[in-house]
């Protein structure tokens, strides 16, 4: 095990290295200078001066990176240029809302995904197991903001059961917070259902056939005991590690999401802050959400080592 | 790295088994008359054929509208502002008055002209990328897969609304950043299928007889790798439909006056109060080309995985 972790934490500091020369590079492949970029039309000379000796702009350009990634890792991503705050202050601000909204329909998606998956996989051929395949399907081809309009067409508008848009944080009134969490969830986590699903179908097929489950059947356990304690616990551990895969579309899916249900995330920040230019958010925003998307891909190869020895290879 | 299955949907796995049982059931095949033989697939394929033919029905109206006699998409009747669809407007008009239907007609262009210009280029950057980096190795393999590694480490929508940052808005740049980012998926594939291919006596032979590189790979090898890597322009196809939408969305993508989808359905988003049939018609027609593309990627690649005669 130790070997595995260790090759794979080798793969992920370069990349993440990679990464940030690359969220580097993007302010200083705009035309002008970086620091006239980053301040906005609306910086006074003076300003400019300052943060061109605070960049290193007359250095070389690894020592300007070298300055720029030491101040991130003192938490320093510099100040919008539309309201002067720190960008590491207005990612904050912004993250509760998204980290509500991921965990929300990852939720939903594991709710839906469950008996959507295990029907087909326990009575194939079914009236049942058609209906799922049939809405898995769909729910895989529909576009999220489509989906999101009809939502908030049919269960807003027409039936009035839940507010179009909108966020309230948890802490201020848990109902009202979560009665607006539902419909971004369902939006944001119906087509992960439909690939949990679909995951999940052909891993139970896969469980179902095992010795230990034909023994556990033979002894004379029910189906539920056998479905529940032996075939679930098992079939479950890829869909799991799914979850982590599919987390840089989940990433993707909240920004359309959030514009959609106007919900202040990080979403909504780094759509506003490219349509006014404001660089340094832009920049902040997505060195995020690139180290958040790497970090969890490591979790899930690391968990998926630890989950399935024959992947370490340590044999 | 990055063991992302973005658009993995057709991986290697749909490589070579073509030619096995191709020649294998001609025989059979050829005891029928050929018209039986078609009528037999197109009935069990048919949701292909229809996806077939709805994509062919859009792309002839959309592009030659004047034969249809579709109405001007931007001319603005402010009078018949939010009526809802009837006779004389099938789909509904708009805050400015304007035809939805002729509207979400025009739209299809951007999505099926994205959709082309993206599979095209990002095919024609990514398969050299991924037949030198599988056929050489070594060095040149690591530099060019390190290089799509970078491309893959960041959400694909992320990665494009940066670029869009970096070199603006409007329907080039857009398409720009669609194709960068779909570009692993035709690198990493091509790469895989060069390398299942380049041990085979066919390609040995070519090599004994003296074929330079080039000529190797680009007339010997990729034709028998070119099944999966239509399936994947299938798959890039739709993906690059769905993210140029998600970028006009956001209102980074296609400029207005010019109808998208993607920015009909914006503005039908913020009106959904007063006029359902705004955003409604543009999404049922994204869904539509998304469900045909995926129709046509999923059945080519079953009826190459189990041979073309058994199809």
């Amino acid at each position: 095990m130790g070997s595995y972790l260790f090759n794979r934490l080798l793969q992920f500091v370069p990349t993440l290295f990679v990464v940030s020369i690359v969220v580097f590079l993007m302010v200083r492949a705009i035309p002008g200078d970086a620091a006239l970029v980053l301040l906005g039309p609306t910086a006074k000379p003076g300003q400019v001066e300052i943060l061109r000796q605070k960049m290193g702009l007359e250095e070389p350009i690894w020592q300007q990176y070298l300055i720029w990634i030491g101040g991130v890792f003192r938490g320093d991503l510099g100040a919008s240029a539309i309201n002067g705050f720190p960008v590491a202050e207005l990612i904050r601000q912004k993250l509760p809302a998204t980290v509500a909204l991921a965990i929300g329909s990852m939720f939903v998606a594991l709710l839906i995904a469950i008996p959507m998956g295990v029907i087909p996989a326990l009575r194939p051929g079914s009236g049942g197991a058609r209906v799922a395949t049939f809405v898995s399907g769909l729910l895989m081809a529909i576009p999220t903001f489509w989906l999101g309009v009809l939502l908030v067409l049919v269960v807003s508008l027409r039936l009035k059961w839940l507010p179009p848009s909108g966020y309230v944080p948890f802490s201020e009134n848990p109902l009202q917070s979560m009665k607006q969490l539902i419909l971004p969830s369902l939006t944001l986590g119906a087509y992960l259902s439909a690939i949990f699903a679909r995951f999940l179908t052909s891993s139970l097929a896969d469980v179902l056939s095992e010795d230990y489950v034909r023994t556990a059947t033979a002894k004379g356990l029910r189906e539920r005991v056998v479905i529940g304690r032996h075939v679930m616990r098992n079939a479950l551990i890829p869909v799991v590690t799914m979850l982590g895969i599919q987390f840089g579309g989940l990433l993707g899916g909240a920004v359309i999401v959030e514009a959609i249900f106007d919900w202040p995330g990080l979403g909504r920040l780094l759509v506003t802050s490219i349509s006014s230019r404001d660089y340094a958010v832009v920049q902040g925003t997505i060195l995020l959400a690139a180290s958040a998307f790497l970090f969890v891909n490591l979790l899930t190869d690391l968990t998926y080592g630890l989950l399935d020895p024959r992947i370490r290879g340590d044999e | 790295m990055a063991s992302s299955t973005q658009l993995s949907s057709a991986t290697g796995s749909t490589t070579g088994s073509a030619t096995a049982s191709g020649s294998m059931g001609q025989d059979a095949a050829a005891a029928v008359s050929p018209a039986a033989v078609w009528g037999q697939r197109a009935r069990k394929n048919w949701p292909a054929l229809l996806a077939v033919l709805f994509l062919l029905a859009v792309a002839v109206i959309a592009f030659v509208p004047s034969l249809f006699g579709v109405a001007d998409p931007l001319a603005t009747t402010p009078r018949d502002a939010f009526l809802p669809p009837s006779r004389a407007y099938p789909f509904g008009t708009d805050d400015l008055g304007r035809d939805l239907l002729s509207r979400t007609i025009y739209g299809a262009r951007v999505s099926l002209g994205t959709a082309l210009a993206v599979v095209i280029a990002a095919a024609a950057v990514g398969v050299p990328i991924g037949l030198i980096a599988g056929y050489r190795e070594g060095l040149a393999d690591s530099l060019l897969m390190r290089s799509i590694d970078v491309v893959l480490a960041f959400p694909a929508i992320l990665l494009a609304m940066g670029l869009i940052a970096v070199i603006g808005t409007g329907w080039v740049n857009g398409a720009l950043a669609v194709t960068i980012v779909s570009i692993p998926a035709f690198a990493r594939l091509a790469r895989a299928s060069v390398m299942q291919e380049k041990v085979r006596e066919y390609v040995v032979a070519a090599r004994t007889i003296g074929a330079g590189t080039p000529r190797i790979l680009f007339r010997t090898i990729l034709p028998n790798c070119l099944g999966p890597l239509l399936v994947q322009a299938a798959f890039v196809a739709t993906w690059a439909i769905l993210l140029e939408a998600s970028l006009s969305f956001l209102g980074l993508g296609v400029s207005p006056p010019t109808p998208s989808w993607g920015q009909m359905l914006s503005a039908g988003k913020t009106n959904l109060y007063r006029a359902w049939w705004y955003g409604f018609f543009p999404g049922l027609a994204l869904t539509l080309v998304v469900l045909s593309l995926n129709t046509i990627g999923e059945t080519t690649q079953r009826v190459i995985r189990k041979g073309w005669r058994s199809a």
